[in-house]
């Protein structure tokens, strides 16, 4: 039964949704044009902006040394963080789904590391992954390898803190679990009267029906991972030589310590426009490999 | 058929790998008891020969976590309060009512959702520069008030959702407003899910780092993971008393989580398999 | 009677009221390195001032040194600086540029005055002085040489050792885990215990070499650009060479994690090493007690003796609406008795010529068991910071932090070895060239 519109309920429904319509404008509308001014200018922050018109975006485009490196380095760790993420969160929630002992304790463990503050699990891992006294390189020298310089080697800088984030995503271990759950035992039951076993189960029930979830989890994982800010700010500064040079990282360097606002709002609006077509991508992709159970 | 075998292959796996998952955390507090010298040692040992109990004291005196903390929560519990209050108004208008427009500013604000946080850092910080707001906690504390969030809003709205609507006509036959309806009555029924996005409303904002960062300058009114990234870059690291604190720092979340387990859980699988 | 006598109290009352309604209010900022205790002291110091004097009052904000460069640019593009700070130095003359600092020329009498060394101009304006003298020496573990026989590195400058001389020494003093040097058949250069040396690739303290080289990272009136020339591209490659070639210094990995100074000198770490005239008080005296005999030795050098001299400015803001006081207190923060224990503590070096004058007065702050043995230290420390010293380019250079980091934007590959100095200098050359243009002082 629909609501009635009524005088007093659409005041009504403006009124409560004042405070989230005052936030989507002055959090998001405005803001976005004023990154575009921003963007227009040579904005210290120290002096009265000068409008340079495309100035900041030619500088970006054609001679500047950050930009790409941090481009490849954001790709880079996103890519990594988000795919590895999910094989990780969806084999471990798999694997828990299966009869295990305890499993409500164990769910807990797997889950723990999201509620961490990023500070933290970076200063704990960057102990681990320390060269000459860290746990992991230790393990290495009892298995007779070398040791690894991790965070301060091009090659393992950024997987390293790839590997670090994915401790952290216990929320998508605890959702896939929870999809699993999700499946109609119905489903199963009737390819393994067909004769199947568990990997054709796996392959068409399992999977099919638990794309939706996982491709929301995909696309709210790129859009936050690719603003990864914490281990580049706590660990790395962008080094070795910007393979860690991630974006937010950037921005909040060249607007707030360079005094380059101007520069740094270019760079906002660019990877603005980048994850809006990220976006639009995989939205648009989904309809190819997505499964819903009405179909 | 069903088995009622617990799977052990798989038990194993998962227990080894947990171990490994909490492995970090063993180390975290192990090294909390530790002396520098023995942090050093190599081969590493497992645990100190002695564990050193003043190393709290200690830490405690050159980082009060104690008062980062304090400030944390001075930031985050208001917001929380912001969060649910906005949150739950605009998912009521959402959910029950109808008017102008509704298609429209639904999708903008679940369009929103998607929008990146960190792209409009800037000319958010600018104008509360020029509000002469840009130093303190307000910046930090006032968009929880406003819309709390687009998921927190869709969260809401879904689980208002799944509440008939017979509760509400009658109330409003007793005479009631929407404001009674909502808070009086719908209110009670969709604590899990307040409970779950204020939990993660906490965690948020005692992860929060950025914010901080650009907002607070007064080192006595540090977060406390912006005190802790401070803590770390100093010369020549004392990392018994980095590990304590760490250790300090991540006391509050974990226990809110252990007090408040079912409401984590519920709360992700909520927001995760609303697709 | 008792009219009089309440009248009597009222006005002094007023009176007193308005004298401490008289007292000026002013804020410094500074920082500190890791923790908030380190604030105490620099409290202490504001103590002072507020008690030696009843017609100012300061107030310290005391912000994490990580934190720094943000804080200041928050405040300033609010508006809200504080009237006095401690700058970080490689944005100090961008402030400048800026026009938001204030123009302390003239503020001292001559015979006051701080070292024009230490001095931060713009445009011919001076914005702030160091409020200490450090420069760049070379630190030695003496029992490690004693062990090996070997002579100490050089305390004057003209004895300063060539780059070549450097190595050698380093090599004996290099040993892998079965005691062999890199000189020995079988050095295995994977699992070195001790490290010949150091040489601190600090992004603005490596380029000390290349100054010796006769090239730098600009000239003194920063108007040429000499990060590209081939002097300095010698330089930088043989820094990495050390590591790369020479094997007797740790990667810039591993130095990144080696502990603090004394420390890694204390446990043979490394024998020599590089760093700044403050690792004796802030570092090196912590482990005098555990038995640690070290020795300050000058740079080595390739074409000329010389080293890097820099320190923090105390500076007043423009926007300060009580200049005048601000401007007092930053005269009175650089008198060196009013920071007289950082002094003989070892983490400052005075700023005015007058504690250079003669013998007894350089023993009155570099004569104590803090310090190394005073010959030593006026030879190699002194004498060198008063001849043979030039000025890390912020000192005149507006936006070097901007400069620095981008020089420095891929060097690690070049310490690590996967590209030649020349290869990589070759590829940032323009952009650097225009950085440079971009901000030179005009």
């Amino acid at each position: 039964m629909k609501a009635r519109r009524s005088r007093s309920s659409t005041l009504t429904a403006y009124f409560f949704l004042t405070p989230a319509l005052l936030g989507l404008l002055f959090l998001t509308i405005l803001p976005m044009f004023g990154v575009v001014l921003i963007s227009l200018t040579n904005w210290s922050g120290l002096e009265n902006p000068q409008f340079i018109g495309l100035g900041n975006f030619k500088e970006i485009f054609t001679e500047d040394l950050y930009f790409l490196r941090s481009v490849v380095a954001t790709l880079y760790f996103a890519l990594g963080a988000v795919v590895s993420g999910i094989i990780y969160s969806f084999t471990v929630a798999l694997m828990l789904n299966q009869r295990v002992l305890a499993r409500g304790f164990w769910r807990s463990v797997y889950f723990i590391p999201y509620v961490v503050p990023s500070v933290g699990t970076a200063i704990v891992w960057s102990w681990l992954y320390e060269s000459n006294f860290g746990v992991f390189n230790y393990v290495l020298h009892l298995l007779g390898a070398n040791k690894v310089q991790w965070l301060q080697s091009g090659v393992t800088a950024v997987p390293s803190i790839v590997i670090m984030v994915v401790w952290g995503m216990g929320s998508m271990i605890v959702i896939f679990l929870a999809g699993l759950q999700n499946v109609p035992r119905a489903y199963l039951e009737a390819v393994e009267i067909d004769g199947g076993n568990a990997w054709h189960k796996f392959r068409h029930i399992t999977i099919p029906l638990m794309t939706p979830v996982i491709f929301y989890n995909f696309l709210m994982s790129m859009i936050s991972n690719l603003q990864v800010f914490v281990p580049a700010y706590a660990l790395t500064r962008g080094e070795p030589g910007g393979r860690t040079l991630f974006m937010v990282f950037l921005m909040y360097r060249e607007g707030f310590i360079h005094n380059s606002f101007g520069y740094a709002s270019a760079l906002s609006l660019i990877f603005f426009v980048f994850i809006a077509a990220l976006t639009v991508v995989i939205f648009a992709t989904s309809r190819r490999w997505m499964f819903y159970e009405g179909e | 058929m069903k088995r009622e075998r617990t799977n052990v292959v798989v038990t194993v796996i998962i227990a080894l790998v947990g171990l490994a998952v909490l492995f970090p955390f063993f180390w975290m507090v192990r090294s909390s008891f530790m002396s520098n010298i023995e942090i050093h040692r190599y081969p590493p040992i497992l645990l100190p020969t002695t564990w050193r109990l003043e190393n709290y004291p200690y830490t405690l005196s050159v980082f009060p976590s104690l008062r980062y903390m304090l400030n944390t929560l001075t930031i985050a519990l208001p917001s929380v309060v912001g969060v649910l209050l906005t949150a739950t108004l605009a998912a009521y208008a959402f959910a029950r009512l109808d008017f102008p427009l509704k298609r429209l500013t639904f999708i903008l604000v679940i369009g929103s959702m998607l929008m990146p946080g960190a792209v409009t850092i800037i000319p958010i910080f600018i104008a509360w520069s020029a509000l002469g707001l840009s130093n303190g906690y307000t910046a930090l504390i006032v968009p929880a008030f406003l819309g709390g969030g687009a998921v927190n809003i869709f969260l809401c709205r879904q689980f208002l959702m799944t509440i008939p609507r017979d509760l509400d006509e009658a109330a409003i036959i007793d005479g009631a407003g929407h404001v009674r309806v909502l808070f009086q009555i719908l209110a009670p029924l969709i604590t899990p899910v307040l409970i779950s996005i204020g939990l993660f409303t906490f965690i948020l904002y005692w992860n929060d780092l950025l914010g901080p960062l650009i907002y607070i300058s007064r080192n006595e009114q540090n977060t406390i993971s912006q005190a802790l990234a401070n803590f770390r870059s100093g010369f020549g690291t004392d990392w018994k008393s980095i590990m304590a604190a760490c250790t300090m720092a991540i006391a509050p979340p974990v226990t809110l989580y252990f007090v408040g387990q079912k409401y984590f859980i519920e709360g992700i699988v909520l927001s995760g398999l609303k697709a | 009677m008792k009219k009089f006598v309440f009248l009597c109290a009222v006005m002094m009352l007023a009176l007193a009221a308005a004298a401490y309604a008289g007292k000026i209010e002013i804020t410094y900022m500074a920082w500190y390195n890791t923790t908030e205790s380190e604030a105490a002291d620099i409290q202490k110091q504001l103590d002072k001032f507020n008690t030696s004097q009843d017609k100012i009052h300061v107030t310290l904000i005391a912000v994490s040194r990580a934190d720094y460069e943000t804080k200041l640019n928050t405040m300033a593009a609010a508006k809200q600086l504080p009237d006095t700070c401690i700058m970080a130095e490689p944005m100090t003359i961008r402030y400048a540029a800026a026009g938001i600092l204030a123009d302390l020329t003239g503020m001292y009498r001559p015979e006051e005055e701080p070292l024009k060394s230490l001095a931060f101009t713009y445009k011919g304006k001076t914005v702030g002085y160091s409020c200490a003298d450090e420069v760049l020496l070379l630190y030695y573990n003496k029992k490690m040489f004693d062990d090996a026989k070997i002579a100490y590195p050089p305390a004057s400058a003209d004895k300063a050792w060539t780059w070549k001389q450097y190595v050698d020494v380093a090599k004996k003093l290099t040993k892998d885990q079965n005691g062999k040097t890199p000189n020995d058949a079988g050095f295995d250069k994977n699992n070195i215990v001790t490290y010949g040396t150091d040489f601190n690739r600090l992004s603005w303290m490596w380029p000390v070499l290349a100054v010796s080289n006769g090239g730098g990272v600009m000239s003194p009136d920063g108007q040429k650009l000499l990060i590209g020339t081939p002097e300095s591209i010698e330089a930088i490659q043989a820094i990495a060479d050390l590591y790369l070639k020479d094997h007797v210094a740790p990667s810039v990995g591993d130095r990144g994690n080696m502990p603090s100074l004394d420390v890694s000198l204390l446990t043979g770490k490394v024998a020599m090493a590089t760093s700044g005239q403050w690792e004796i008080g802030v570092s090196l005296k912590n482990s005098l007690k555990d038995g640690l005999v070290y020795g300050v030795a000058v740079l080595p050098k390739m074409k000329k003796a010389v080293t890097y001299n820099t320190g923090g400015p105390t500076v007043a803001f423009a926007s300060s609406k009580h200049l005048a006081e601000a401007k007092t207190f930053v005269k009175w923060y650089s008198d060196e008795s009013n920071g007289w224990d950082l002094i003989t503590g070892g983490i400052w070096m005075p700023v005015s010529a007058k504690w250079y004058a003669n013998e007894t007065v350089m023993r009155k702050w570099a004569d104590n068991p803090v310090h190394p043995p005073f010959a030593e230290y006026k030879t190699a420390v002194i004498d060198y910071a008063m001849k043979n010293a030039v000025q890390v380019p912020w000192y005149y250079f507006p936006s070097y932090d901007k400069l620095d980091t981008l020089i420095n934007s891929g060097i690690t590959d070049v310490w690590n070895g996967d590209k030649t100095a020349k290869d990589y200098m070759a590829s940032i050359m323009p952009q650097v060239q225009k950085m440079f243009d971009e901000n030179r002082p005009r």
